[in-house]
């Protein structure tokens, strides 16, 4: 099934008259649902614009956008917040966790803003943070607590609602290789257990944890790779390829 | 000269700040050159009753000292604290701590400059209206304006004095700080406030016994020192309140889950739990000054709207002498005489004998004599026959009857025990000769007994006699000083209205206006306070409330969520202010009743009035101030 469908998404900045952005010129994709895409690229790229679009947060200058068959291209913004507390989730590179709650209370937060009752939070909590291994820490502060683990903290409030579509953006570019592996191999769970992903990263090693990577330059997709039955590692040294022939593409 | 241009331009980048901070220290520096000026004015210090003004004055200017001391450290630390990254930005891009010294050196020195020039050119064109104002009020045209150096040179080293402890302290910033440690300042985390339960419930104590004392003082000798105390208990207890028992509620509201588990709730209760620690005291502050304020503004317009009330039971009639025998022949002559040198055309004489008052307590059922600090009241005594001869009436009493008259007109009875005997009471509405003997804190109150035994019986003192009468013509004041000399009579036995009323205009007067000068200070710092907290929060909570769209939250809701937040936040101090004024009415009420003000529906009316200005000047802070925060936020 068919769960994203972006067709001739365009994103432009408008600066001034004469220098106006375009960050995003004709982007087209198609994600399965169950599917792990990461997305590469150079800054500048138009990786981060494409994910914002993703999840609302950002409006397409023309194109259309369709997840689960909602039209995300002309949703107002009331509607927008809406529908990314009940249909997506976020893990960032910062983690964006609030140091006024404690780590249960952030993981709270969208259901919370969703109105769901607490016995409903609660029964969902609890094999989550068995899985992510952050029981013993849920009572206390992000900022007492260490960056692994917040980001830990980070995918259970994404994942807390169960969302359609999980988008993280560099989720590894604030932690050591440790916790880097340590939060894919969570991704590899939560993907096999039928969690669809998209994943933005400038990091080889950990697109090599998706099943497809998809390489944006000047805002189009410019090359495609899919995992299929390769290991790791020769998915990994495929992914490296094709971006060093990206780079000498661009030095002419 | 790099170094200044560096100076001018980071005052130049922070300019809306800077200058908000230049502009309300200017006039807190032109209100202290007023206070210093009229320290210095030779026609005040030559007034009659110009060192009760100039004690107050005094008072005064330390009080505002204070305040702008206190006003420009919080906004310094505050605009030091957001200026960390730029200085630690300095200093890796190569400046020196030595340079970066000189350049906060240079800008206090330009900030100094900006505020002592502007301040002393708002001081001294609020000069000349302040003398009108004061005039005014005085009733009084002896007081010029006059052009006191001493307290240019005085506004210019104390202001100066100022910006040199605060240089001292970003020096002393500037000293501690690494510029590794400023940039990561910003992220660091705080702690969870604690859980103070015991300074919490101690908080409330001594608030509620501030307040038990404040209803429960009455106007006897002692009242002002109890007041006092009474002023230091709900200083204290507002600032545990503040600071732990909001704490405690919070957390109390954060463990009831269903509740807290709502939008609104989880947003705003975090919020503020989270910011209490840092802002219990600040909140406190601004609670104590908008109390300040509302009593200030209460009691010096209740003063001065009541100086008519006070010169009416100090004078029923223009002239009062209080004699042991009725006035002899020689004395109506000499007043004659007096009166004719003058130009005074003299009313008819209305006469009594009354008995000296007693001081003690008066109930509804018994008075009970006291000594001075148990006293409320001053009781004295006139037969019958004098009262139907003054009043032109024609009652009658039997032994056990007597007229009451009070000046309370909620005080109501039908009988009172008076020594070991019980009397029947009626209460008169006028009592023509209505008068406060001695001008006593006390309340007089006036009893009629059918005869001179039963009066003397009821209260047993000396007769006195009372001359009262009116006089017509120009030179009253003249007259009034004059005739006093000639009987040999000293304040206490012998009060015209012409005296008193240019002691109560000057010195109620100079009151309201020293009242509304330190208020105006108070509303500019407590306006100061509230804008630059409400930056600080802004720029607090603008990482949160992105997150928290990112996460889902509407634009809409976000906003909501910062109204009832901010509404809150805003309005706690406000509302213990108006909680902190409740409580000390009675006690202001009291005090000024040892002024001889009783109209206790003036001051009421005064404290409403007071009230509503208050708070429209604050609900127009409130948009002013959230329309920034808003835009912080959502920037």
């Amino acid at each position: 099934m068919t769960l994203l469908t972006l067709q001739h998404v365009r994103r432009i900045f408008a600066g001034n008259k004469n220098n106006q952005v375009m960050a995003l010129k004709n982007i087209s994709l198609e994600v399965e649902a169950g599917d792990y895409v990461a997305i590469m690229g150079e800054s500048g790229a138009g990786k981060t614009t494409l994910l914002n679009i993703i999840a609302t947060l950002d409006q397409a200058s023309s194109g259309q956008i369709i997840l689960n068959g909602h039209d995300l291209s002309q949703l107002p913004e009331k509607d927008a917040a809406k529908f990314r507390r009940q249909h997506l989730g976020f893990v960032f590179q910062n983690f964006n966790l609030l140091d006024t709650f404690n780590n249960q209370d952030n993981i709270f937060l969208p259901l919370v803003l969703d109105r769901k009752p607490l016995e409903i939070m609660q029964q969902r909590l609890l094999p989550l943070a068995a899985q992510l291994e952050i029981t013993e820490i849920l009572q206390r502060y992000p900022y007492e607590i260490s960056g692994g683990q917040r980001q830990r903290v980070a995918a259970a409030r994404a994942l807390i609602t169960h969302p359609e579509l999980l988008l993280a953006d560099e989720p590894t570019g604030a932690l050591d290789s440790q916790n880097s592996q340590r939060l894919l191999q969570i991704f590899d769970q939560i993907n096999q257990a039928g969690q669809t992903i998209l994943m933005v990263t400038h990091s080889a090693a950990t697109a090599a944890h998706s099943k497809r990577t998809l390489f944006i330059k000047d805002g189009i997709i410019y090359h495609e790779l899919f995992r299929g039955q390769q290991s790791e590692a020769q998915y990994l040294q495929k992914i490296n390829d094709s971006l060093t022939a990206l780079v000498m593409a661009g030095g002419d | 000269m790099i170094h200044l241009k560096l100076a001018w331009s980071s005052l130049k980048r922070y300019r809306q700040q800077y200058g908000l901070f230049v502009l309300a220290t200017a006039i807190l520096v032109a209100l202290n050159f007023i206070f210093l000026s009229l320290l210095g004015n030779s026609s005040l210090i030559h007034n009659n009753y110009g060192r009760y003004l100039l004690i107050i004055t005094r008072l005064c200017l330390y009080f505002s000292m204070l305040l702008s001391a206190i006003f420009m450290f919080y906004v310094n630390s505050f605009l030091m604290k957001q200026r960390d990254q730029e200085l630690g930005l300095f200093n890796i891009l190569g400046l020196t701590r030595s340079n970066l010294r000189s350049i906060l050196l240079l800008e206090n020195l330009l900030l100094y400059l900006g505020t002592v020039i502007l301040g002393l050119l708002f001081g001294s064109s609020f000069l000349k209206l302040a003398f009108l104002a004061l005039n005014k009020l005085m009733h009084n045209q002896t007081i010029t304006e006059q052009w006191v150096g001493a307290a240019f040179i005085k506004t210019i080293i104390i202001i100066a004095a100022f910006f040199v402890l605060l240089s001292l302290y970003d020096l002393g910033r500037l000293r501690k700080v690494k510029p590794i440690n400023l940039w990561q300042q910003a992220s660091k985390g705080e702690k969870e406030p604690k859980n103070h339960n015991i300074l919490a419930i101690l908080g409330v104590l001594i608030l509620g016994l501030g307040y038990y004392i404040a209803v429960t003082v009455r106007p006897t000798a002692n009242s002002i020192l109890q007041f006092t105390l009474a002023v230091f208990l709900v200083v204290i207890g507002t600032y545990l309140v503040f600071i732990a028992f909001s704490i405690s509620v919070l957390k109390f509201l954060r463990h009831r889950q269903h509740f807290y588990y709502q939008p609104q709730h989880f947003i705003s209760i975090s919020g503020m739990l989270y910011r209490m620690k840092q802002n219990g005291a600040g909140l406190a502050s601004i609670c104590l000054l908008c109390t300040a304020i509302l009593v200030t503004m209460f009691t010096t317009v209740s003063m001065y709207s009541g100086i008519q009330d006070i010169l009416k039971t100090w004078n029923p009639y223009d002239v009062m002498i209080m004699s042991k025998s009725p006035l002899t022949k020689i004395e109506q002559q000499q007043i004659e005489a007096v009166g004719h040198q003058n130009n005074i055309k003299l009313g008819a004489q209305h006469q009594m004998q009354m008995t000296t008052p007693t001081f003690g307590k008066l109930t509804k059922t018994k008075f009970q004599k006291g000594n001075l600090n148990s006293a409320t009241h001053q009781l004295s005594t006139l037969t019958l026959a004098d009262y139907n001869r003054m009043q032109h009436q024609h009652i009658r009493l039997n032994d056990r009857q007597v007229l009451l008259y009070s000046p309370d007109v909620s005080y109501k009875t039908s009988s009172l025990i008076i020594g070991q005997q019980k009397y029947a009471v009626r209460q008169i509405s006028r009592f023509n000769l209505f008068f406060n003997y001695q001008h006593g804190i006390f309340t007089p109150v006036f009893i009629v007994a059918a005869n001179r035994q039963i009066a003397q019986q009821i209260n047993p003192q000396r007769w006195l006699n009372v001359t009262g009468f009116d006089t017509q013509g120009p030179h009253q004041l003249q007259f009034a000083q004059q005739l006093q000399e000639k009987l040999h009579l000293d304040n206490a036995n012998y009060t015209a209205l012409t005296i008193n009323s240019r002691f109560f205009n000057t010195l109620f007067g100079s009151f309201l206006f020293l009242g509304i000068i330190i208020s105006l200070a108070m509303i500019l710092t407590t306006a100061l306070l509230l804008y630059y907290k409400q930056i600080a929060e802004g720029y607090a909570d603008r990482g949160r409330f992105q997150t928290m769209q990112q996460v889902g939250l509407s634009r809409q809701e976000s906003r909501r969520a910062i109204h009832s937040q901010v509404l809150t936040v805003f309005y706690l101090p406000v509302i213990g202010a108006i909680i902190n004024l409740a409580f000390a009415t009675p006690a202001i009420i009291n005090v000024l009743k040892t002024f001889s003000v009783y109209n206790v529906k003036i001051l009421i009316m005064v404290g409403a009035i007071t009230l509503i200005c208050l708070c429209t000047v604050y609900t127009l802070l409130y948009s002013l101030t959230t329309k920034v925060y808003e835009h912080l936020v959502h920037a």
